[in-house]
């Protein structure tokens, strides 16, 4: 690797854990620093410019947008690690049900997993909202249920790779078996690349979880949303453009930040084939 | 070879298998009973009597795989229900939405490999290079850009702004190209830094070499040895990428008040039609999976070393 990619890859983390610190720190002391309540109604300012009491305008309502985007913060970035742990102990438990279930269990896992690939993850996410109504709930579990696969293909990988290890052979040879074995022998092998995918994957959650929220699907108004006050500044695009910008680029800088940590991570790693999934 | 593709297509029943349990599942597991829930959509009375009727009616009365057998009967014929809120036959109401949706997605993937392939080629002719470099970053930059908020912007800015397009008319042909770039974007980002990976790694083949070394011209190696030889893994990315297009296409729609299917089932989502959103997953998954079965058949044709086989084993 010449000089010039491992400064840029080094740039890539740091920028990456810069954005991602600044918006934990958005979601954690946002309450405090938030202007007003993203809740209440101001009908005589509507759809305000930026300035003055209301930093960044106001919307349809007259609500301030300062602090909407403060608590959205909150809600789309609890709400997607949330999402991404879900998807990461399901696929774990997927992963070594396979990886030790013996040759008949791993085979129609792997194929139900197969299956699951088979079809678009975001049109069966849609189908799982259409059957519960659209809410945070059935967005989350829509996600969930469709996003799991590839963390349970990797995982069984590892788990069948682990396996062999001489150690982990000594382990058995000795007596341990099951969950002992698990914890004590395969999981340290197996947790780091499965948190990394997760690092990685969390970004693009973060995208389709705002995303949700803009086609009304997800988190439901009132309730501050980025993906919600989007789709709310979608009718004001002419009269007050200017609502569109916030909400949008904290979805792109949140995105962006773990984006760019994954690629770091990645490549400090040297995890090149990690991308591939 | 001949093997590869009768356990491609052997592998084809039990992904439909899977397909039809999850809509199934979809139409018939959802919590609140479906026979109460059409009766009250319809406005009919909801006294226990008529839902009894009603249900037998529908056939809700029968054991589950009774119905699974009833609706896959139904199904197979694409014989998919009517629509709660409008009463028209779903099929209708999705297929007259399905050629703008089609045509949005092949624009968009048009987009997307015209791009994709010189950048990729470019940027792994001089790796490092200031094209490498400009295009990884704006790789990452577009990756992580959503979709829906670039449209908003571009609408703005084109629409209303520079007065170009007419962002509410879908009739001329110049109106698909906002929303076709828009949903080509985030797609087009990943597949070229995908692409200068496989063209990276057919650059450093031998036969690249020996042809360099026999003097041929760059750009006759480049674009009939490379170009044609990364074309057969690149093909299962582009496969794999229109699942994403069609994905997309649910935001891009709504951005865009694009008359297409994805739009008519997100709006069927709000609804509680579930008739309809299932006849659009069912339509989307097939298209997704042919796309697929596809680029599989495709690829054996275009690898001379399966090709070959192939030819040899019907002698």
């Amino acid at each position: 690797m010449s000089a010039v990619g491992s400064l840029g890859k080094n740039r890539s983390l740091t920028a990456g854990g810069a954005i991602l610190a600044l918006l934990v720190l958005a979601a954690l002391v946002g309450p405090v620093l938030a202007p007003h309540d993203p809740l209440r109604i101001d009908p005589l300012h509507r759809l305000a410019g930026p300035g003055g009491e209301y930093p960044l305008g106001t919307d349809h309502l007259g609500r301030c947008v300062c602090s909407r985007l403060l608590f959205g913060a909150r809600i789309s970035l609890s709400a997607s690690l949330a999402v991404s742990l879900a998807i990461l102990v399901l696929g774990l438990a997927v992963g070594f049900v396979a990886g030790l279930g013996g040759p008949r269990t791993d085979l129609i896992v792997m194929r139900l997993v197969d299956i699951k690939l088979a079809f678009p993850s975001l049109i069966l996410t849609l189908a799982v909202i259409g059957a519960l109504g659209p809410s945070l709930f059935s967005a989350s579990l829509g996600i969930v249920l469709n996003w799991w696969p590839v963390y349970a293909r990797m995982v069984r990988g590892l788990v069948l790779a682990a396996k062999e290890k001489e150690y982990v052979l000594a382990a058995r040879v000795t007596g341990s078996r099951g969950l002992k074995l698990v914890r004590g022998h395969l999981l340290p092998q197996v947790l780091p690349p499965a948190l990394l995918l997760a690092s990685l994957e969390t970004g693009s959650l973060i995208l389709v979880f705002a995303g949700l929220g803009f086609l009304g699907l997800g988190v439901q108004a009132p309730t501050p949303e980025w993906g919600t006050m989007l789709s709310e500044a979608r009718n004001y695009i002419y009269t007050a453009p200017h609502l569109l910008l916030a909400p949008g680029a904290a979805i792109f800088l949140a995105v962006l930040g773990f984006n760019l940590l994954g690629e770091g991570l990645r490549e400090a790693l040297n995890l090149k084939e990690a991308g591939k999934w | 070879m001949t093997g590869y593709l009768i356990r491609r297509l052997l592998w084809l029943p039990p992904t439909l298998f899977g397909l039809s349990l999850i809509c199934f599942a979809l139409l018939h597991l959802a919590p609140g009973d479906p026979g109460e829930l059409l009766l009250r959509q319809s406005g009919g009375p909801s006294s226990a009597e008529s839902a009894a009727q009603f249900k037998a009616e529908m056939g809700l009365d029968k054991s589950l795989l009774q119905r699974y057998r009833l609706w896959l009967g139904r199904a197979v014929r694409l014989d998919l229900g009517e629509s709660f809120t409008t009463g028209e036959p779903v099929r209708d109401q999705i297929l007259s939405r399905m050629p703008a949706t089609i045509k949005l997605a092949l624009t968009a993937f048009g987009l997307m490999l015209a791009a994709t392939i010189p950048i990729g080629l470019l940027s792994a002719l001089r790796p490092q290079g200031w094209l490498d470099q400009g295009s990884r970053l704006l790789a990452v930059v577009f990756a992580s850009l959503p979709n829906y908020w670039f449209g908003l912007l571009l609408m703005f800015l084109f629409a209303r702004y520079w007065q170009i397009f007419n962002i509410v008319g879908h009739d001329r042909p110049a109106d698909i190209i906002l929303p076709a770039l828009t949903l080509a974007l985030g797609m087009t980002a990943v597949q070229s830094r995908l692409a200068r990976e496989r063209f990276l790694a057919v650059l450093s083949e031998d036969y690249i070499r020996t042809a360099l070394a026999k003097g041929l011209n760059r750009r006759q190696v480049f674009i009939r040895h490379a170009l044609k030889n990364a074309l057969a893994p690149l093909l299962h990315l582009w496969g794999a990428s229109f699942g994403y297009l069609l994905g997309g296409s649910i935001l891009v729609e709504t951005v865009f008040a694009w008359p297409g299917a994805a739009r008519l089932a997100v709006d069927a989502v709000l609804n509680r039609d579930y008739p309809v959103v299932q006849g659009y997953v069912i339509l989307m998954a097939l298209i997704f999976v042919g796309v697929n079965l596809a680029v599989d058949l495709g690829h054996a044709l275009l690898d001379p070393r399966i090709r070959q086989s192939l030819v040899a084993g019907e002698k």
